[in-house]
């Protein structure tokens, strides 16, 4: 074989996989968006149909005007990410800074600690969050969802902030504290700005994540015009009954509008941030 | 040799700094400001993630009601007997089994189409291995429970896309996810459907590690496809491959959101992972501290993977 032309049956095998992966990968995603512009009887019909007969538009506009779902969970689902990314990009770029920076006692102890609390399953914290937050008044308020959707992230986002501080030479830095500047005015005028990539890739990765979690906020919000979009599908599906696929489609496509649109834009600078987040060295 | 280089070019860093600022108190300023940095990030983890974490142990030798959560009664392991030889369901008796089922299937499934499909992109006369990527990713961004709908939509025995597929070549409609032998496999599917992009992009960030070199080298001396998998391959993305393994064991151990919109655990507790009986016996039937109790059996568990996963780490001085 050596360097020759690369065998055509290998090409051929190839090409064939990922092609039906990617028939995997889109089939859902196309019958969900199908769906979701179909009439309620076409949507529960047998055999169904692949593409609408008639577009129904209005399929997007039921859930706004619906007593269930109404307005808000979609703008509340905005509030708690747009917080989230804020408090999360504010506090891992102080925490990232130290772990990269400074060499100073209980240094590995408790980058190990935040890893490794970070390791524990969010489903057995469920219990002692509950009770912690009724305790002490965070049940049912935004500030709360907002705080432990940020906890969630530090453990990576200070992973990504250091990793993204550790490439940039501190001798910039040095030349800046020469010049009578801070260490931490360095931090403000020189590092930061170069480490804007990883600032963005932080900021997508959180956005994403906060966008699209469910179970804490399920347990800890009662009010219905406080919580997220998640949480307001799964109410709005309800236990038992048929469920109204054409509706629960077009909240989906909704959902998940935001996500193409910040996947497409920054699929390279979210797959740097994944990798480099989670296998630096 | 790196290292140590490093450190020492640290130490004089430090010293120049020393020389710069004299007096206990700049000493003092400069020694607490890498703490003052971490303070808030880090209170707020003790706050929600190790508090939490302790807590659950208290609470799991009391008798804890939903309706009463100020009126903790102890009971001892009361909670642990029960969990582990109360009357079905019990946390052994099917939980255990379905969740260790569950995390076996999800982790193989996902780590290794992961892995065939990083293998595949990797090939150098791959045209638009970008698309791909993207493509494969794409599920993995999605909200868990909008893929739990999606698929149980899909599932759906009366409009559903996999009774058409049947239909389309002649065969009877099934009841997918009411069937005791069916459920755990689409949920598996789904669960692939879901994960596979994100192992495909570690272990690509694997192979894209490996210089091209050694692959031309392999290719003179013959290596063919498996071999070359087997020896090549697989040592030198083995780091990649084991934090890959161990993320995924534990996001499978976490599942939650998109079996509970899927199959609710059903039918008959077939897919009732950990997750979701914790949330039932918790939430649903009130029994908080028997929720605390499972709790601390799912930190133990976690505890023990996470030690194998620092041990791992270890071993990697530069990863520190």
């Amino acid at each position: 074989m050596g360097r020759g032309p690369v065998r055509k049956g290998w090409k051929v095998f190839t090409y064939s996989v990922l092609i039906a992966y990617s028939l995997f990968c889109l089939v859902p995603l196309l019958w969900v968006f199908s769906t979701s512009l179909k009439s309620k009887a076409e949507a529960q019909a047998f055999p169904p149909t692949l593409w609408p007969h008639s577009l129904h538009l209005e399929n997007y506009l039921i859930p706004f005007q619906s007593r269930q779902f109404g307005p808000f969970p979609f703008l509340n689902s905005v509030i708690y990410a747009l917080g989230t990314v804020l408090l999360t990009l504010i506090l891992t770029t102080l925490s990232g800074f130290a772990f990269s920076r400074y060499r100073f006692r209980g240094r590995q102890l408790l980058f190990l600690l935040i890893l490794f609390l970070d390791m524990m399953p969010g489903v057995a914290k469920l219990v002692p969050l509950y009770i912690l937050y009724v305790r002490y008044g965070l049940y049912d308020s935004r500030l709360g969802i907002v705080l432990l959707f940020t906890v969630m992230l530090v453990p990576l986002g200070t992973w990504i902030m250091k990793g993204y501080f550790d490439r940039i030479p501190r001798e910039l830095e040095e030349c800046a504290l020469i010049d009578g500047t801070t260490r931490l005015g360095s931090l403000r005028h020189v590092t930061l700005p170069l480490a804007a990539p990883g600032l963005g890739a932080l900021a997508v990765i959180a956005f994403m994540d906060a966008w699209n979690h469910f179970t804490y906020p399920l347990i800890l919000l009662s009010s219905q015009d406080r919580v997220p979009y998640t949480v307001a599908i799964y109410n709005f599906v309800g236990d038992y009954g048929r469920v109204e696929w054409h509706i629960v489609s077009a909240v989906s496509v909704i959902s998940v509008l935001p996500l193409v649109a910040l996947f497409v834009v920054f699929q390279r600078t979210l797959v740097s941030g994944l990798t480099g987040g989670a296998l630096k060295g | 040799m790196n290292a140590i280089a490093r450190r020492r070019g640290q130490r004089e860093r430090n010293q120049l700094s020393i020389g710069q600022h004299g007096g206990p108190v700049a000493w003092f300023q400069r020694v607490s400001i890498p703490y003052l940095l971490l303070l808030p990030a880090l209170l707020l983890v003790l706050l929600f993630q190790l508090y939490p974490t302790l807590s659950a142990g208290w609470y799991s030798l009391h008798n804890v009601l939903l309706a009463k959560l100020s009126q903790p009664r102890f009971v001892g392991l009361q909670n642990f007997r029960e969990l582990l030889s109360g009357p079905f369901p019990n946390l052994i008796n099917p939980i255990a089994l379905v969740t260790i089922n569950w995390v076996i299937g999800a982790v193989i499934l996902q780590v290794g189409t992961g892995l065939g499909l990083a293998i595949l992109l990797q090939q150098p006369w791959l045209k638009g291995r970008d698309f791909f990527r993207g493509l494969f990713l794409f599920p993995w961004v999605i909200a868990g429970i909008i893929v739990g709908y999606s698929w149980r939509f899909i599932f759906d025995p009366n409009a559903g896309l996999a009774n058409a597929l049947l239909r389309e070549i002649g065969l009877p409609p099934v009841s997918w996810l009411n069937t005791s032998l069916l459920a755990m496999p689409c949920l598996l599917i789904a669960s692939t459907w879901r994960a596979a992009g994100y192992s495909l992009v570690l272990e690509m960030g694997g192979l894209q590690s490996v210089p091209e070199e050694i692959y031309d080298a392999a290719a003179l001396d013959g290596a063919s496809g498996l071999s070359l998998v087997r020896y090549i391959i697989i040592p030198v993305i083995r780091p990649f491959l084991l934090v890959d393994l161990i993320v995924a064991t534990v996001a499978a151990l976490n599942a939650f959101d998109f079996v509970l919109t899927m199959t609710r655990g059903g039918p008959v507790y077939r897919t009732e992972v950990v997750g979701l009986f914790n949330y039932h016996q918790a939430f649903i039937y009130g029994k908080i501290g028997y929720g605390a109790a499972i709790s601390v059996v799912i930190f133990i568990v976690s505890i023990l993977l996470t030690l194998g996963y620092l041990f791992v780490f270890r071993r990697d001085e530069e990863a520190f």
